[in-house]
């Protein structure tokens, strides 16, 4: 079990998460806000890249930061921006990463042979990496954060790069696993983790917004979502979510605290209650766009 | 009911037995610089430690024989005009130099390559691979430091005192080290890679300008007193490492853009 405790970060002066106090158990928990919100920081502080201005994190109930490398053990990891040595084939470079981990080399190589089939990738395993597409070096990312089996999966930004049918492929392997480990994923996708989320934790304003249900978030929408035809004029209190095209026409998707006029009704999803609560961010993206 | 618990502390006798029976349940064994050397190449191996570093020994290879051709009509035309104390500042001055690249090409490459963060997360971390190299670039650059002075002293008609040859560039070399530990220690890794090169570049430049009286004291200062030093230098080298390993440092090698 992972338990942040009141957890704070600061850069120099300016604080970048204020008191964050979480609890993982098995299972996916997809960590959803917009660029910047401190998603990365989060993540850095529970791989020990960073260490909290205050508060701790415990792993099993002891501190992280003196596990040391008993804690990076069982610790996966997929960085935003994954590195990779070109001129090496995945093969090689999962065997240096295994070789690093301490595993039994019969094992790992066993491991790698495995991971490389689940990832799609046995077809090139030996071809060098520098000729791979982005998605292929995802994937090599993703095989690697799983090589040692880790307890504790920390996928940053993880489907970057993947097609649509790569990404599908991803999220039933992420759910797969999340049976018995702990899965923090993070990402502004909302479809990469409605489905397979046991909880989702959002920041606002660099505090712990909310950590529940995919659909205990959906819910605090509920009755706020609205479709509206084309040329509805939008009130200042209203918002535009989406549009789409159906045999009625054009359609707006807008929240709305007051059902409007000549609006429907919607069943809300967990894209129309991030775009809600993270509205204030959403409109200053939206200005910027229009600029 | 009452589902207040009545909260009873142990006693001292209490304590103290629970306390030793966790001591002999727990197999206690107090983690050393000296243990985590040995589990390193008893479980990764000697092989893993330059891995992908192929190319910048390549490279560095390269480099400091350019280095040497450049310096070598230089240093005849010193022993020539007997100005013995220049080569011997020259020594000085370039023996870190193959440390130096080893230790920075490789760091910086592995932030070009955006594989430091990721290594950092793993058992065997960045941080303990970047001891372990620098353990081992101490010994090559010895054998590099030996060998070039020996080639030096033979072109240069046996002349110079290998002896202190020898010295200097341990001390040098070991000077360089040390004082980059200490740096490590006081500047965070997100921008060690490119402070501490300027502040070297900048103490170069110092020693470069006040060439004369170094090469005056490292050529007059007698041989016992620079072995001692080279001797405490190598310890406290071992004494810094030991303090790295066990430092807890922030991994980061960028911050969010938060």
């Amino acid at each position: 079990m992972l338990m942040l405790n009141n957890v704070s970060k600061k850069f120099q002066s300016s604080p970048v998460l204020e008191d964050i106090s979480l609890t993982f158990e098995n299972g996916v928990y997809g960590l959803l806000s917009p660029n910047g919100a401190g998603k990365t920081t989060l993540l850095k502080l529970i791989t020990t890249l960073l260490f909290p201005t205050s508060g701790e994190i415990l792993w099993n109930g002891q501190a992280i930061k003196e596990l040391g490398a008993d804690y990076r053990g069982i610790l996966g990891y997929l960085p935003q921006s994954f590195g990779y040595y070109g001129n090496y084939s995945p093969t090689r470079f999962l065997k240096y990463i295994a070789a690093l981990q301490k595993m039994n080399k019969r094992e790992a190589e066993k491991k790698i042979d495995e991971l490389l089939e689940l990832v799609a990738l046995s077809e090139v395993k030996n071809k060098k990496m520098k000729r791979f597409s982005g998605g292929m070096i995802q994937r090599v990312g993703i095989a690697q954060a799983m090589l040692n089996n880790p307890k504790l999966l920390i996928l940053d930004e993880p489907t970057t790069g993947l097609d649509p049918k790569e990404r599908v492929r991803f999220r039933n392997l992420i759910h797969r696993l999340a049976q018995d480990r702990i899965v923090i994923l993070s990402t502004h996708i909302v479809s990469d983790v409605e489905t397979i989320a046991k909880q989702i934790i959002m920041i606002k304003n660099r505090h712990l917004y909310c950590c529940e249900t995919p659909s205990q978030i959906t819910q605090s929408v509920q009755g706020k979502i609205f479709e509206v035809p084309a040329g509805y004029a939008l009130t200042p209190e209203q918002l535009l979510l989406s549009e789409r095209e159906s045999h009625e026409g054009h359609l707006l998707r807008i929240a709305s605290p007051v059902a409007p006029k000549e609006g429907v009704e919607v069943r809300p999803n967990l894209e129309d209650a991030f775009l809600y609560i993270y509205r204030d961010e959403v409109g200053a993206v939206a200005a910027n766009h229009s600029i | 009911m009452n589902r207040v618990r009545k909260n009873s502390p142990l006693t001292q006798n209490e304590k103290e037995n629970s306390i030793t029976f966790i001591l002999k349940e727990v197999d206690l064994q107090p983690a050393t610089f000296r243990s985590f050397l040995r589990s390193y190449f008893q479980e990764v191996g000697f092989r893993y430690l330059f891995w992908g570093m192929g190319d910048i020994l390549f490279i560095i290879g390269l480099l400091l024989i350019g280095t040497g051709i450049m310096y070598f009509s230089d240093f005849h035309y010193s022993l020539e005009n007997d100005y013995s104390n220049k080569v011997y500042f020259t020594v000085f001055m370039a023996s870190p130099l193959c440390y130096a690249l080893l230790y920075f090409i490789g760091i910086w490459k592995e932030k070009l390559l955006g594989t430091f963060e990721l290594k950092m997360t793993l058992r065997v971390s960045l941080k303990e691979l970047l001891i372990l190299r620098m353990l081992a670039f101490s010994g090559i650059s010895l054998l590099v430091s030996v060998g070039t002075n020996i080639f030096i002293w033979q072109l240069l008609g046996q002349e110079l005192s290998l002896m202190r040859l020898f010295s200097l560039s341990f001390t040098s070399l070991f000077l360089f080290a040390n004082i980059q530990l200490l740096l490590e220690y006081k500047i965070p890794i997100h921008y060690s890679y490119w402070v501490t090169p300027m502040i070297w570049g900048v103490v170069g430049v110092l020693l470069i300008w006040q060439q004369e009286k170094i090469a005056q004291l490292l050529f007059y200062l007698p041989l016992s007193v620079v072995s001692g030093i080279v001797l405490g230098l190598l310890f406290l080298f071992m004494y810094l490492l030991r303090h790295n390993y066990f430092m807890q440092k922030e991994g980061t090698i960028t911050y969010a853009n938060a």
